[in-house]
């Protein structure tokens, strides 16, 4: 097996298996610990979110191209869905697939011009995307339903029209994709793929140098990521039920799902993921003990943390935790310099 | 017209005339040096010829087929390949999955690339740095990663951009060896250097530039005696060597 | 056809303050080549420090520009010294988006932060002088467009000459042009850094002063202002001061003609239509002074 890409190391097979089982038995009892409703939304929500942060982590985290306009493949997987849904009553099942693709095209499409812009440009570019698919969602009130969304018929128990009543059978679902979306992550980084686009992200005029055409990779890092944020939005979708233009397409989820990998650390899986956990936690903490009187206290928090993380550890908080344990271990160095365990 | 051709150059910056009808060619297997005062093309000879910036007239040709005006990819993966002056390590993945970058161009089986990373590791006396990381490195070890990265692309032709610059004279040595080296492998090398004794040792023909154009082309010991070079830019430099 | 005049007019008038602006932004962009996300985020603090000053203190509007500037002159200094700076000293050149990062943390935090302490309601000055407007043949004009057209313009040709003629300004310029070559010269770069946040921010003062009486002011306006900064500032090529002024009146023209033609939101959109358009035709702008 090649050598793994930094930061994380890797583990023998057989390590890996174990960790794997003793996750998934772990997962699956979760539920019945938390089995009060509130409690599993939040468990859904927590790998929802991580979930996201991954998928992100493919364009903005592996290949290094800070997208701040992921909202909009939310936006089109929750809207296709559902609008093919209200309308014409396919099944978001089908729905998830056909604004997957939808959200592949439009990344390739928003990427063409902006992969050839640097590194801010390129940022203030997907944000401008991203508003531009808002204000035309905004706009178009009879089949998108404008500014105030659109709501989903309630069907109680209809698995097959992606919806049920017991919250067990999201639970399942979500935490299928949480893997999918991290075995996609890991076959990337160690695959062609992979490597180039971390070359890309280290320094992409070399990597052209040595025959890396940039657009073509960057934009597969961008299809990949957002189909798999379409799938999240149309899951979002089903779950809550409810879908607005501010909520899916706004610049505050876009910044959100770009924050909550940075934060955690870029590139890794484990990163994301803390990422994800911290801010998910911090939310409903603060929503427990302040109410909803102190509304924009948790977005405020976010920005104090973002800051605070930056400033002293650019690289996220997987880092930071990395370095803590390497103080009990004998190197010197914050990684074991790529060396398989 | 050999494997390599510059005919009728030029390229201009803004007003500023960079490079100005520069025409020459280049035999397959050939060592050519570049040489030239500060600031006289050299290097913006490399980006026209790699692709990095297009010719704002003039063609380029490299195995008979033209080049000019293609993306450095292209062009990388017709086998011209290019080191950086200022190196560009790939700081946070280390050598070994440096080189493989270079190696993945034309195979896509990881394990493949990987042993044939290690094998260039080797050749260049990489081992002890393997598992380093690109940021790491000694300016030494990042030079050889360079050269090392643009050989796993299975050039035809390779520009070597001041390889020797900030070496003890130890180190340069080395890596005049390694330049040796890579010709023994049918390699055809366009070197860009300062170090004249260098230079002249390893080129079978040296072109001169000075103010973006050419000034004279010839061997090592032709163009040293070559009034206009010596007016230009050797002077008392090579004097002082010899 | 003399609606379209009109608008036309208008157009200049809120396009010299969107020039002002983008000025702002420019400034920092083309001395310390960093990208502030916050910059909406500060304008939107402008607003509201002139509309307290002006609710709390009874002063005219367009008094506050002896105080908002000033404040805000400090609050860029601050905010760079303090909290920038160490980010800045800490980038590699390979991605330096460290910075970038930072200011979109301080552009969240700020938002919320008056969301807590403002509410999140639009707000807008009492005064007389908000309504006062004078008429021109067939032309209305309120006395918030004239003055606002009048300080804009004297705020950017007042900071052109600080550039051009004072100590100070030459060695902002040097530092922009040339980092090391100015230190060479006993620029100090950071001191420069730091009083080029604090200019910019000023002039961002100004801007907000002269804004919020023609606009109201609620905690995410500043979203929508700092958007269009940076179109405006790609529209007229980065690192061109002058260039971010007319590419301000520009976006103000379309602002307000557009809004002749279309919906409002729409020209919303038209706007950041045409700024990924030059992104992708054009990247170096109308008067850009860097080559892609």
């Amino acid at each position: 097996m090649p050598p793994p890409l930094p930061r994380e190391k890797s583990m023998s097979p057989r390590t890996e298996w174990i960790r794997g089982i003793i996750i998934l038995v772990v997962l699956s009892l979760l539920p019945l610990i938390f089995q009060n409703p509130y409690t599993m939304s939040i468990l859904i929500l927590l790998f929802l979110y991580a979930y996201f942060a991954l998928s992100w982590n493919i364009l903005g985290g592996i290949a290094g191209q800070l997208s701040l306009g992921h909202s909009a493949y939310v936006g089109i997987g929750a809207y296709t869905s559902t609008v093919l849904f209200l309308q014409w009553g396919i099944s978001p099942w089908i729905g998830m697939i056909v604004g997957a693709i939808f959200a592949a095209f439009a990344a390739i499409l928003i990427g063409f011009p902006c992969f050839k812009l640097r590194g801010a440009y390129f940022s203030l570019a997907t944000l401008a995307a991203a508003m531009i698919l808002q204000i035309i969602v905004e706009n178009t009130n009879n089949l998108l339903g404008g500014p105030r969304g659109l709501e989903i018929t309630l069907l109680k128990d209809a698995p097959w029209q992606f919806q049920y009543t017991n919250k067990l059978f999201y639970y399942v679902i979500v935490v299928l994709l949480f893997f999918s979306v991290i075995g996609v992550t890991r076959w990337i980084l160690h695959s062609r793929i992979g490597y180039y686009l971390n070359a890309i992200k280290n320094d992409q005029e070399a990597a052209q140098s040595l025959g890396v055409n940039l657009t073509r990779y960057k934009s597969i890092a961008a299809a990949i990521s957002a189909i798999f944020t379409a799938i999240g939005g149309t899951f979002y979708a089903q779950f809550v039920l409810y879908i607005n233009p501010e909520k899916i397409i706004g610049t505050n989820l876009s910044i959100q799902l770009a924050v909550m990998c940075i934060i955690g650390g870029r590139g890794t899986i484990l990163g994301p993921i803390l990422g994800a956990v911290l801010l998910v936690v911090s939310a409903e903490l603060l929503h427990l003990y302040m109410g909803g009187k102190m509304i924009g206290l948790d977005i405020m928090l976010y920005g104090i943390i973002l800051m605070t993380v930056i400033r002293f550890e650019p690289q996220g908080i997987y880092v930071l935790i990395r370095k803590f344990f390497n103080r009990f271990t004998r190197s010197t160095s914050p990684f074991r310099d790529g060396r398989s365990s | 017209m050999g494997i390599f051709q510059f005919k009728n150059v030029s390229k201009v910056f803004g007003g500023l005339r960079a490079i100005d009808d520069v025409s020459f060619s280049i035999d397959q297997g050939e060592i050519i040096g570049l040489i030239g005062p500060n600031g006289a093309g050299k290097t913006t000879i490399f980006s026209l010829a790699s692709g990095f910036t297009p010719p704002t007239s003039g063609k380029i040709f490299f195995k008979e087929n033209r080049i000019d005006g293609l993306a450095s990819d292209q062009i990388c993966k017709k086998g011209l390949c290019r080191t950086f002056q200022v190196v560009k390590p790939f700081g946070d993945m280390n050598v070994l999955d440096n080189i493989m970058v270079g190696s993945l161009l034309h195979t896509a089986n990881m394990k493949k690339a990987q042993e044939e990373a290690l094998e260039i590791l080797y050749t260049l006396g990489l081992v002890g740095v393997k598992e380093q990381m690109g940021k790491n490195l000694t300016i030494a070890d990042r030079k050889r990663l360079e050269i090392a990265r643009a050989l796993a692309t299975h050039p035809k032709m390779i520009l070597l951009d001041e390889v020797m610059a900030g070496l003890t004279s130890v180190e340069t040595r080395e890596v005049i060896e390694m330049i040796r080296q890579i010709q023994k492998r049918n390699i055809t090398i366009l070197l860009i250097e300062h170090i004249m004794q260098a230079i002249m040792s390893l080129s079978d023909r040296i072109i001169v530039i000075h103010h973006g154009q050419k000034i004279s082309e010839g061997n090592p010991k032709a163009v040293s005696n070559d009034e206009q070079v010596i007016k230009a830019y050797l002077g008392e430099e090579y004097h002082e060597l010899t | 056809m003399s609606i379209l005049i009109q608008s036309f007019l208008n157009g200049i008038c809120s396009g010299s303050i969107y020039g002002l602006i983008a000025l702002s932004l420019s400034l920092l962009f083309g001395v310390m080549k960093i990208i502030n996300f916050a910059h909406g985020a500060f304008l939107m603090m402008a607003m509201y420090f002139t509309l307290w000053i002006c609710r709390y203190l009874g002063l005219h509007p367009l008094l506050t520009l002896l105080i908002v500037p000033p404040s805000m002159f400090a609050v860029g200094y601050l905010t760079q010294r303090f909290l920038i700076k160490s980010i800045y000293e800490k980038e590699t050149a390979r991605e330096p988006i460290g910075v970038l990062i930072f200011t979109t943390g301080l552009w969240i935090f700020l938002d919320s932060l008056f969301l807590l302490f403002a509410g999140p309601d639009a707000q807008v000055i009492k005064h007389g002088y908000v309504n006062q407007t004078l008429v021109l043949g067939d032309f209305i004009f309120s006395y918030t467009q004239i003055f606002g057209l009048l300080f804009s313009v004297l705020v950017g040709f007042a900071f052109f000459l600080f550039l051009k003629k004072t100590k100070t300004g030459r060695a902002i310029r040097a530092t922009g042009q040339d980092r090391e070559a100015a230190s060479v010269i006993g620029v100090n770069s950071y001191r420069i850094y730091d009083i080029s946040f604090g200019i910019g921010m000023a002039i961002l003062g100004a801007a907000g002063a002269l804004l919020l009486p023609l606009y109201s002011v609620y905690p995410f306006v500043g979203d929508v202002f700092g958007m269009r900064a940076f179109v405006i500032v790609v529209l007229g090529g980065m690192g061109s001061l002058s260039g971010a002024f007319w590419g301000g009146l520009i976006i103000g023209l379309i602002e307000s003609v557009g809004a002749q033609f279309l919906p409002a939101t729409f020209t919303e959109a038209l706007i950041l239509i045409i700024f990924l358009i030059i992104l992708y035709f054009k990247p170096s702008g109308l008067f850009g002074l860097e080559s892609e």
